[in-house]
Protein backbone atom coordinates (compact mmCIF):
# COMPACT_ATOMS: atom_id res chain seq x y z
CA UNK A 1 0.00 0.00 0.00
CA UNK A 2 3.02 2.10 0.78
CA UNK A 3 3.73 4.40 -2.52
CA UNK A 4 0.54 4.07 -4.29
CA UNK A 5 -2.61 4.95 -3.80
CA UNK A 6 -5.34 1.34 -3.65
CA UNK A 7 -9.04 2.81 -4.72
CA UNK A 8 -12.02 1.04 -3.86
CA UNK A 9 -13.25 -0.47 -6.87
CA UNK A 10 -15.74 -2.78 -5.75
CA UNK A 11 -18.43 -2.18 -3.35
CA UNK A 12 -17.73 -4.24 -0.26
CA UNK A 13 -21.16 -5.88 1.07
CA UNK A 14 -19.66 -7.63 3.75
CA UNK A 15 -18.74 -3.18 5.24
CA UNK A 16 -22.48 -2.48 4.46
CA UNK A 17 -23.15 -5.21 7.08
CA UNK A 18 -20.46 -4.90 9.88
CA UNK A 19 -21.51 -1.36 9.64
CA UNK A 20 -25.12 -2.18 10.33
CA UNK A 21 -24.97 -4.21 13.48
CA UNK A 22 -22.09 -1.10 14.77
CA UNK A 23 -25.24 1.30 13.83
CA UNK A 24 -28.19 -0.99 15.97
CA UNK A 25 -25.71 -1.20 18.25
CA UNK A 26 -24.80 2.23 19.08
CA UNK A 27 -28.01 3.04 18.41
CA UNK A 28 -29.65 2.41 21.89
CA UNK A 29 -27.26 5.28 23.35
CA UNK A 30 -29.02 7.65 21.28
CA UNK A 31 -32.00 9.37 22.90
CA UNK A 32 -35.14 7.23 21.36
CA UNK A 33 -36.25 8.29 18.05
CA UNK A 34 -37.11 6.34 14.95
CA UNK A 35 -33.64 6.38 12.74
CA UNK A 36 -32.24 3.85 10.29
CA UNK A 37 -29.63 2.46 8.87
CA UNK A 38 -29.09 4.67 5.83
CA UNK A 39 -26.74 2.35 3.72
CA UNK A 40 -25.42 4.58 1.56
CA UNK A 41 -24.35 7.34 3.93
CA UNK A 42 -22.95 4.85 5.99
CA UNK A 43 -20.59 3.36 2.73
CA UNK A 44 -20.06 6.99 1.33
CA UNK A 45 -18.32 7.69 4.63
CA UNK A 46 -16.58 4.43 4.93
CA UNK A 47 -14.76 4.59 1.67
CA UNK A 48 -14.18 8.54 1.86
CA UNK A 49 -12.15 8.28 5.62
CA UNK A 50 -10.52 4.89 3.59
CA UNK A 51 -9.30 7.55 1.17
CA UNK A 52 -8.13 9.88 3.89
CA UNK A 53 -6.30 7.60 5.92
CA UNK A 54 -4.07 6.89 2.35
CA UNK A 55 -3.26 10.37 2.61
CA UNK A 56 -1.38 9.66 5.13
CA UNK A 57 0.61 7.28 3.47
CA UNK A 58 0.88 8.29 0.10
CA UNK A 59 2.03 11.67 -0.20
CA UNK A 60 2.67 11.25 -4.39
CA UNK A 61 0.46 12.41 -6.75
CA UNK A 62 -2.24 13.32 -4.31
CA UNK A 63 -4.53 16.05 -6.56
CA UNK A 64 -4.21 14.43 -8.94
CA UNK A 65 -5.09 11.05 -8.15
CA UNK A 66 -6.88 11.29 -4.79
CA UNK A 67 -8.55 13.76 -5.02
CA UNK A 68 -11.20 12.72 -7.82
CA UNK A 69 -11.80 10.05 -5.32
CA UNK A 70 -12.93 12.60 -2.37
CA UNK A 71 -16.83 13.40 -3.52
CA UNK A 72 -19.30 15.33 -1.48
CA UNK A 73 -21.96 13.04 -0.29
CA UNK A 74 -24.83 13.82 -2.87
CA UNK A 75 -27.70 11.99 -0.85
CA UNK A 76 -30.52 13.62 1.52
CA UNK A 77 -29.07 14.54 5.21
CA UNK A 78 -30.95 13.47 7.91
CA UNK A 79 -30.95 11.82 11.28
CA UNK A 80 -30.42 8.72 10.45
CA UNK A 81 -28.27 9.46 7.64
CA UNK A 82 -26.46 11.77 9.94
CA UNK A 83 -25.62 8.75 12.71
CA UNK A 84 -25.01 6.27 9.70
CA UNK A 85 -22.10 8.42 8.11
CA UNK A 86 -20.92 9.09 11.66
CA UNK A 87 -20.19 5.47 12.01
CA UNK A 88 -16.68 6.34 9.97
CA UNK A 89 -16.74 10.08 9.98
CA UNK A 90 -16.03 10.34 13.91
CA UNK A 91 -12.45 9.51 12.78
CA UNK A 92 -12.15 11.98 10.49
CA UNK A 93 -10.89 14.63 12.87
CA UNK A 94 -7.75 12.80 13.81
CA UNK A 95 -6.94 12.07 10.34
CA UNK A 96 -7.44 15.70 9.51
CA UNK A 97 -5.21 16.62 12.63
CA UNK A 98 -2.40 14.47 12.01
CA UNK A 99 -2.30 15.71 7.53
CA UNK A 100 -2.10 19.46 9.57
CA UNK A 101 0.62 17.74 11.92
CA UNK A 102 2.87 16.34 9.11
CA UNK A 103 1.88 19.56 6.53
CA UNK A 104 -0.39 22.49 7.64
CA UNK A 105 -0.56 23.95 4.07
CA UNK A 106 -0.94 21.01 2.53
CA UNK A 107 -3.77 22.01 0.33
CA UNK A 108 -5.60 18.66 0.81
CA UNK A 109 -6.52 19.76 4.41
CA UNK A 110 -9.19 22.55 3.31
CA UNK A 111 -10.51 20.40 0.63
CA UNK A 112 -11.44 17.50 3.17
CA UNK A 113 -12.19 19.87 5.58
CA UNK A 114 -14.76 21.51 2.82
CA UNK A 115 -16.57 18.49 2.48
CA UNK A 116 -16.50 17.15 6.30
CA UNK A 117 -17.82 20.45 7.60
CA UNK A 118 -21.11 19.15 5.79
CA UNK A 119 -21.00 17.02 8.71
CA UNK A 120 -20.83 19.10 11.69
CA UNK A 121 -21.83 16.55 14.28
CA UNK A 122 -18.82 14.40 13.37
CA UNK A 123 -16.31 17.43 12.63
CA UNK A 124 -16.80 18.52 16.75
CA UNK A 125 -13.73 18.14 18.05
CA UNK A 126 -11.87 20.31 15.40
CA UNK A 127 -14.00 23.02 14.95
CA UNK A 128 -12.26 26.41 15.99
CA UNK A 129 -14.82 29.01 14.85
CA UNK A 130 -18.66 28.61 14.97
CA UNK A 131 -19.29 29.82 11.63
CA UNK A 132 -17.70 26.80 9.57
CA UNK A 133 -20.53 24.98 10.10
CA UNK A 134 -24.22 25.33 8.88
CA UNK A 135 -25.91 24.45 11.94
CA UNK A 136 -29.59 25.34 10.56
CA UNK A 137 -30.72 21.46 10.67
CA UNK A 138 -29.40 21.18 14.02
CA UNK A 139 -31.05 23.89 15.13
CA UNK A 140 -34.58 23.28 14.01
CA UNK A 141 -34.45 19.33 14.73
CA UNK A 142 -35.00 19.21 18.99
CA UNK A 143 -33.21 15.74 18.09
CA UNK A 144 -30.62 16.44 16.86
CA UNK A 145 -29.80 19.69 18.99
CA UNK A 146 -30.07 17.26 22.01
CA UNK A 147 -27.11 14.96 20.78
CA UNK A 148 -25.02 17.86 19.46
CA UNK A 149 -24.97 19.53 22.41
CA UNK A 150 -23.68 16.17 24.35
CA UNK A 151 -21.37 15.47 22.08
CA UNK A 152 -19.94 19.50 21.97
CA UNK A 153 -19.84 18.97 26.28
CA UNK A 154 -18.19 16.07 25.78
CA UNK A 155 -15.00 17.43 24.03
CA UNK A 156 -15.86 20.52 25.62
CA UNK A 157 -15.76 22.89 22.77
CA UNK A 158 -16.27 25.95 24.17
CA UNK A 159 -16.66 27.77 20.94
CA UNK A 160 -19.47 25.84 20.03
CA UNK A 161 -21.22 25.93 23.64
CA UNK A 162 -21.47 29.34 23.25
CA UNK A 163 -23.43 29.40 19.78
CA UNK A 164 -27.29 30.73 21.09
CA UNK A 165 -29.11 27.58 20.57
CA UNK A 166 -26.86 25.34 22.54
CA UNK A 167 -26.02 27.72 24.88
CA UNK A 168 -29.92 27.55 25.79
CA UNK A 169 -30.26 23.72 25.34
CA UNK A 170 -28.07 23.56 28.14
CA UNK A 171 -29.64 26.23 29.59
CA UNK A 172 -33.02 24.16 29.40
CA UNK A 173 -31.87 20.85 30.46
CA UNK A 174 -29.38 21.54 33.11
CA UNK A 175 -31.05 24.48 34.98
CA UNK A 176 -28.89 25.63 38.31
CA UNK A 177 -26.77 22.80 37.27
CA UNK A 178 -25.14 24.23 34.34
CA UNK A 179 -21.87 24.97 35.33
CA UNK A 180 -21.54 22.46 37.77
CA UNK A 181 -22.47 19.66 34.95
CA UNK A 182 -20.45 21.62 31.80
CA UNK A 183 -16.90 21.67 33.91
CA UNK B 1 -1.08 43.11 134.33
CA UNK B 2 -3.85 40.07 134.65
CA UNK B 3 -5.36 42.19 131.45
CA UNK B 4 -2.49 41.16 129.33
CA UNK B 5 -2.91 37.47 130.05
CA UNK B 6 -5.00 36.20 127.30
CA UNK B 7 -6.96 33.48 127.93
CA UNK B 8 -6.96 30.32 125.41
CA UNK B 9 -9.85 28.81 124.59
CA UNK B 10 -10.04 25.41 122.26
CA UNK B 11 -13.30 24.52 120.94
CA UNK B 12 -14.24 20.61 121.24
CA UNK B 13 -17.23 18.25 120.11
CA UNK B 14 -18.69 15.15 121.11
CA UNK B 15 -20.80 12.36 119.14
CA UNK B 16 -21.59 9.28 119.37
CA UNK B 17 -18.95 6.29 118.01
CA UNK B 18 -21.66 4.89 115.95
CA UNK B 19 -22.53 8.59 114.34
CA UNK B 20 -18.96 8.35 112.40
CA UNK B 21 -19.78 7.87 108.67
CA UNK B 22 -21.31 11.52 109.30
CA UNK B 23 -17.74 12.75 109.47
CA UNK B 24 -17.13 12.54 106.10
CA UNK B 25 -18.26 16.34 105.72
CA UNK B 26 -15.47 17.08 107.49
CA UNK B 27 -12.96 14.85 106.58
CA UNK B 28 -11.28 16.75 104.43
CA UNK B 29 -10.20 19.54 107.70
CA UNK B 30 -6.39 18.00 108.22
CA UNK B 31 -6.08 19.95 111.73
CA UNK B 32 -8.70 17.94 113.31
CA UNK B 33 -7.67 15.11 115.69
CA UNK B 34 -9.95 12.21 117.39
CA UNK B 35 -10.21 10.64 120.17
CA UNK B 36 -12.37 7.18 120.86
CA UNK B 37 -13.08 7.30 124.41
CA UNK B 38 -16.16 5.08 126.04
CA UNK B 39 -18.51 4.89 123.44
CA UNK B 40 -17.88 8.63 121.98
CA UNK B 41 -15.74 9.99 119.76
CA UNK B 42 -14.11 13.64 120.83
CA UNK B 43 -13.14 16.15 117.94
CA UNK B 44 -10.20 18.46 118.70
CA UNK B 45 -8.50 21.28 116.63
CA UNK B 46 -12.46 23.02 115.66
CA UNK B 47 -11.86 26.81 115.20
CA UNK B 48 -14.78 29.41 116.66
CA UNK B 49 -16.04 29.38 113.12
CA UNK B 50 -16.00 25.94 112.54
CA UNK B 51 -17.77 24.39 115.76
CA UNK B 52 -20.51 26.63 114.24
CA UNK B 53 -20.71 25.46 110.97
CA UNK B 54 -23.12 23.47 108.78
CA UNK B 55 -20.62 21.14 108.48
CA UNK B 56 -20.57 19.99 112.48
CA UNK B 57 -24.22 21.21 113.09
CA UNK B 58 -25.84 18.66 111.09
CA UNK B 59 -23.56 15.75 112.47
CA UNK B 60 -26.81 14.00 114.26
CA UNK B 61 -25.32 13.55 118.02
CA UNK B 62 -22.85 16.04 118.04
CA UNK B 63 -22.18 18.22 121.19
CA UNK B 64 -20.22 21.59 121.36
CA UNK B 65 -17.70 22.43 123.79
CA UNK B 66 -15.23 24.97 124.47
CA UNK B 67 -12.60 24.61 126.99
CA UNK B 68 -11.47 26.84 129.68
CA UNK B 69 -8.42 26.40 131.79
CA UNK B 70 -8.74 22.84 131.38
CA UNK B 71 -12.81 22.79 131.96
CA UNK B 72 -15.27 21.64 129.46
CA UNK B 73 -18.06 24.41 128.89
CA UNK B 74 -20.88 23.13 126.53
CA UNK B 75 -21.30 26.03 124.26
CA UNK B 76 -23.18 28.98 125.44
CA UNK B 77 -23.25 27.82 128.61
CA UNK B 78 -21.16 29.93 131.35
CA UNK B 79 -20.97 26.59 134.15
CA UNK B 80 -18.62 23.56 133.34
CA UNK B 81 -19.73 20.59 133.17
CA UNK B 82 -16.14 18.51 133.25
CA UNK B 83 -12.56 18.36 132.71
CA UNK B 84 -10.93 18.35 128.97
CA UNK B 85 -10.79 14.35 128.77
CA UNK B 86 -7.12 12.97 128.50
CA UNK B 87 -7.17 10.55 125.97
CA UNK B 88 -4.73 10.35 122.79
CA UNK B 89 -5.72 12.28 119.71
CA UNK B 90 -5.48 10.75 115.95
CA UNK B 91 -4.79 13.32 112.87
CA UNK B 92 -8.65 12.69 111.25
CA UNK B 93 -6.78 11.72 108.43
CA UNK B 94 -5.67 8.35 109.93
CA UNK B 95 -8.46 7.75 112.24
CA UNK B 96 -10.86 7.60 109.39
CA UNK B 97 -10.07 5.05 106.80
CA UNK B 98 -11.93 5.36 103.36
CA UNK B 99 -13.95 3.20 102.10
CA UNK B 100 -14.75 2.88 98.19
CA UNK B 101 -17.98 1.13 97.56
CA UNK B 102 -18.07 -1.93 95.94
CA UNK B 103 -18.51 -2.54 91.89
CA UNK B 104 -21.42 -4.54 91.10
CA UNK B 105 -19.91 -5.87 88.12
CA UNK B 106 -23.61 -7.11 87.08
CA UNK B 107 -24.88 -3.68 87.33
CA UNK B 108 -25.18 -2.02 83.85
CA UNK B 109 -27.98 0.59 84.06
CA UNK B 110 -28.95 -0.16 80.86
CA UNK B 111 -31.10 -3.03 79.10
CA UNK B 112 -28.09 -5.68 77.29
CA UNK B 113 -29.86 -5.31 74.47
CA UNK B 114 -31.09 -1.64 72.35
CA UNK B 115 -34.35 -1.45 69.92
CA UNK B 116 -32.20 0.48 66.65
CA UNK B 117 -35.15 2.80 65.40
CA UNK B 118 -35.70 5.31 62.36
CA UNK B 119 -36.64 8.85 63.50
CA UNK B 120 -37.46 12.29 61.61
CA UNK B 121 -34.20 14.06 62.23
CA UNK B 122 -33.36 17.58 63.15
CA UNK B 123 -31.79 18.51 60.62
CA UNK B 124 -32.04 17.55 56.96
CA UNK B 125 -29.07 16.51 54.51
CA UNK B 126 -28.68 16.35 50.78
CA UNK B 127 -30.11 13.40 49.24
CA UNK B 128 -27.84 11.27 46.91
CA UNK B 129 -30.03 8.18 46.54
CA UNK B 130 -33.23 8.19 44.67
CA UNK B 131 -35.77 5.45 44.71
CA UNK B 132 -37.91 5.73 41.29
CA UNK B 133 -40.92 3.87 39.73
CA UNK B 134 -38.80 1.76 37.59
CA UNK B 135 -41.37 2.58 34.19
CA UNK B 136 -41.56 6.19 34.96
CA UNK B 137 -37.26 5.35 35.49
CA UNK B 138 -36.79 3.98 31.96
CA UNK B 139 -39.49 6.82 30.18
CA UNK B 140 -37.53 9.84 31.42
CA UNK B 141 -34.01 7.71 30.40
CA UNK B 142 -35.21 7.00 26.53
CA UNK B 143 -34.96 10.88 25.79
CA UNK B 144 -32.91 12.21 28.66
CA UNK B 145 -29.86 14.47 28.34
CA UNK B 146 -26.30 12.29 29.02
CA UNK B 147 -25.13 15.61 30.77
CA UNK B 148 -27.65 14.41 33.36
CA UNK B 149 -27.05 11.41 33.89
CA UNK B 150 -23.09 11.19 33.22
CA UNK B 151 -22.63 11.77 37.05
CA UNK B 152 -24.85 9.52 38.40
CA UNK B 153 -24.64 5.53 39.13
CA UNK B 154 -27.60 3.03 38.97
CA UNK B 155 -29.14 -0.31 40.22
CA UNK B 156 -31.99 -2.03 40.14
CA UNK B 157 -33.87 -2.65 43.56
CA UNK B 158 -36.94 -4.79 43.77
CA UNK B 159 -38.34 -3.43 40.57
CA UNK B 160 -37.19 0.08 41.03
CA UNK B 161 -34.25 2.20 39.84
CA UNK B 162 -32.19 3.34 42.40
CA UNK B 163 -30.02 6.13 41.18
CA UNK B 164 -26.96 7.15 43.54
CA UNK B 165 -25.26 10.83 43.40
CA UNK B 166 -25.14 14.42 42.30
CA UNK B 167 -27.36 16.01 41.00
CA UNK B 168 -30.18 13.69 41.01
CA UNK B 169 -32.82 13.73 38.01
CA UNK B 170 -35.77 15.65 38.21
CA UNK B 171 -38.32 12.56 38.96
CA UNK B 172 -40.62 12.00 41.58
CA UNK B 173 -39.56 8.96 43.92
CA UNK B 174 -38.25 8.67 47.83
CA UNK B 175 -34.86 10.39 48.53
CA UNK B 176 -31.97 9.56 49.93
CA UNK B 177 -28.69 10.74 52.37
CA UNK B 178 -25.56 9.23 53.03
CA UNK B 179 -23.84 8.49 55.82
CA UNK B 180 -21.16 6.39 55.79
CA UNK B 181 -22.87 3.14 54.22
CA UNK B 182 -25.90 4.01 55.59
CA UNK B 183 -28.80 5.67 53.28
CA UNK B 184 -31.48 6.78 55.21
CA UNK B 185 -34.89 8.11 53.95
CA UNK B 186 -34.69 12.12 53.74
CA UNK B 187 -35.65 14.08 56.73
CA UNK B 188 -34.94 10.58 58.84
CA UNK B 189 -31.91 9.37 61.34
CA UNK B 190 -31.15 6.75 63.66
CA UNK B 191 -32.55 7.21 66.97
CA UNK B 192 -29.42 6.55 68.11
CA UNK B 193 -26.87 8.80 65.21
CA UNK B 194 -23.91 8.20 67.58
CA UNK B 195 -24.29 4.27 66.98
CA UNK B 196 -24.12 4.73 63.61
CA UNK B 197 -20.35 3.13 63.55
CA UNK B 198 -20.99 0.66 66.72
CA UNK B 199 -24.32 -0.43 64.41
CA UNK B 200 -22.30 -0.56 60.68
CA UNK B 201 -19.54 -2.53 62.21
CA UNK B 202 -22.12 -4.73 63.37
CA UNK B 203 -24.15 -5.30 60.39
CA UNK B 204 -21.65 -4.43 57.54
CA UNK B 205 -18.04 -4.83 59.27
CA UNK B 206 -16.35 -5.16 55.97
CA UNK B 207 -17.96 -2.38 53.96
CA UNK B 208 -18.83 -4.05 51.39
CA UNK B 209 -22.77 -3.24 51.31
CA UNK B 210 -24.66 0.05 51.01
CA UNK B 211 -27.39 -0.70 53.72
CA UNK B 212 -30.84 1.31 52.46
CA UNK B 213 -33.13 2.06 56.02
CA UNK B 214 -36.92 1.90 55.43
CA UNK B 215 -39.04 4.78 57.59
CA UNK B 216 -40.31 1.38 59.56
CA UNK B 217 -36.69 0.93 61.03
CA UNK B 218 -35.75 -2.39 58.60
CA UNK B 219 -32.97 -2.15 56.51
CA UNK B 220 -31.69 -3.60 52.83
CA UNK B 221 -28.17 -4.57 51.31
CA UNK B 222 -27.07 -3.24 48.28
CA UNK B 223 -24.33 -4.86 47.12
CA UNK B 224 -21.58 -1.52 46.03
CA UNK B 225 -20.72 -3.90 43.17
CA UNK B 226 -24.06 -3.75 41.39
CA UNK B 227 -23.65 0.00 40.35
CA UNK B 228 -23.44 0.92 37.35
CA UNK B 229 -22.71 4.20 35.34
CA UNK B 230 -25.70 6.12 34.63
CA UNK B 231 -26.44 5.58 30.55
CA UNK B 232 -29.16 5.40 28.04
CA UNK B 233 -27.33 2.92 26.59
CA UNK B 234 -26.99 0.70 29.92
CA UNK B 235 -30.40 1.03 30.63
CA UNK B 236 -32.19 -0.56 27.37
CA UNK B 237 -29.45 -3.19 27.84
CA UNK B 238 -31.22 -3.58 31.17
CA UNK B 239 -34.93 -3.44 30.14
CA UNK B 240 -33.74 -5.85 26.80
CA UNK B 241 -32.44 -8.54 29.29
CA UNK B 242 -35.51 -8.23 31.84
CA UNK B 243 -37.51 -8.53 28.60
CA UNK B 244 -35.43 -11.62 27.54
CA UNK B 245 -35.65 -13.48 31.11
CA UNK B 246 -39.69 -12.74 31.40
CA UNK B 247 -40.07 -14.52 27.97
CA UNK B 248 -38.39 -17.23 28.94
CA UNK B 249 -39.96 -17.74 32.19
Amino acid sequence: MHGHFVPLSVKDETVIQFLHIEFEEQKIALPETDIKFDKEAAYWAATFVYNCAQLMLNRSDVLEKISQYLKQYDGEVNQSSIISADLCLRFLPDIIEKLIEIDQDDPIISQLLTIGNAWPYSMIPICKKEDEFDLTLFVEDQWLLQIFSERVAKFHNTVLMKVPAIENYYKAELGIYKNQLLK
Amino acid sequence: MGSNIEIHIDYLARLKSSDIDHLASVYNWEHLSLSDEGGYLWIKGLTEQEINSIEIKSIPSIEQFFTKKGKLFPLGKLLPTGNVPACLWTPIKRAIFLELPKKNHNFFEMEPSIDINIVPAEQTKQAVGHLIDWDLFVAYIKTASTLRLQPLLWTVLDGNAFVVGNPLLPLPGKTFWKHQSFLFPSGFDLELSSLTSAIQQKINPENEWDILWNVDSTYAYISKQSYEKLTRSSVALTVQSLSHQNEQS
